[in-house]
């Protein structure tokens, strides 16, 4: 085979590959030094991202805490859905037209985990409150007619090296994904890990169950049962 | 389906379990150590972080759990 279709077809797998995976870390970092940024302003400086400006609780406008939480996550899942397909017609467009039926399946595809996942995330809601109601309200727990809550005196700051730890963590994780990727020689990616894992319907069914937990600990339950980070 | 030397799932193993063993230690009180729910917390104080964190999940789902299967039955 001549050189030339060689290095092409090199170079359409490292950008059909390692572009999106590059922007993505990126993009993970850049969101967590922006929060990070908003976190460690001066509390005089820092406008609470979320809250309404209009008059507080004092002012009359009390809203119950499911209320404010489900507008919350309607909030979150439409503008992460609408920036995911964003971002899935771009690469389809810009960086590699995957093949037929690519953008369907990302929209409908999507759309299916989160119809199965509505229904489990609400029973999981209506167990934990019970189990909350059950156990007494914990001490850092939001008053409920506060959507989010100011800077409470619970929340956890860290020295800058400990976040700096975790972009190292995640960076090696990438990096190595980045490695599969690039085909280096005896290195699975992923999605190859993942695939050895879901040859086994428990393993199928456990992968599922921790994308549903981690789902579930990340936009719900932070915002119905936890003070705020 | 492709096969690696099992070194390189070793890797895998070995990254995650630098990952847990980090949470670990964090969630054990060591000073100056956020937990993953520390992180991600910082991430999710506003609303495009949100979003993009949201987008990331979803996408994760998708990719591993629906594209190339036949969803939760033998592929």
């Amino acid at each position: 085979m001549p050189m030339e279709p060689l290095t092409v077809l090199a170079a359409s797998v490292d950008r059909q590959a390692l572009v999106p995976m590059a922007a993505g870390y990126l993009i993970l970092m850049s969101a967590l030094a922006f929060g990070l940024r908003l976190l460690y302003r001066p509390p005089a400086a820092q406008a609470e991202p979320g809250r309404p400006s209009g008059p507080g609780p004092a002012g009359g406008r009390r809203r119950s805490r499911w209320a404010a939480a489900t507008r919350h996550v309607i909030g979150t899942v439409a503008g992460g859905y609408l920036l995911l397909m964003a971002v899935v017609v771009a690469y389809y467009y810009a960086v590699a037209r995957v093949g037929p039926g690519f953008l369907q399946s990302a929209a409908t595809g999507t759309a299916l985990l989160m119809g199965f996942a509505a229904p489990v995330f609400a029973a999981a809601s209506w167990l934990a409150e019970r189990l909350r109601r059950r156990r007494g309200r914990p001490a850092c727990h939001p008053p409920p007619e506060v959507l989010v809550p100011p800077r409470a005196a619970c929340t956890g700051r860290h020295p800058f090296t400990g976040y700096a730890a975790w972009a190292v963590l995640f960076g090696a994780v990438f990096a190595w994904e980045g490695l599969a990727l690039a085909r280096v020689s005896g290195v699975p990616s992923l999605s190859d890990v993942v695939r050895v894992i879901m040859r086994y319907p428990a393993g199928r069914w456990a992968l599922f169950a921790l994308w549903l937990w981690a789902g579930w600990q990340l936009f719900i339950r932070r915002w119905l049962f936890l003070p705020r980070a | 389906m492709a096969r690696y030397p099992l070194i390189g799932y070793l890797a895998w193993a070995v990254l995650f379990g630098a990952v847990f063993a980090w949470e670990g230690l964090a969630l054990s009180g060591v000073r100056g150590l956020p937990t993953l729910h520390g992180v991600f917390g910082a991430i999710l104080r506003y609303p495009v972080g949100r979003w993009a964190l949201f987008a990331l999940w979803l996408w994760a789902g998708w990719h591993f759990l629906i594209r190339g299967w036949h969803f939760l039955l033998r592929a």
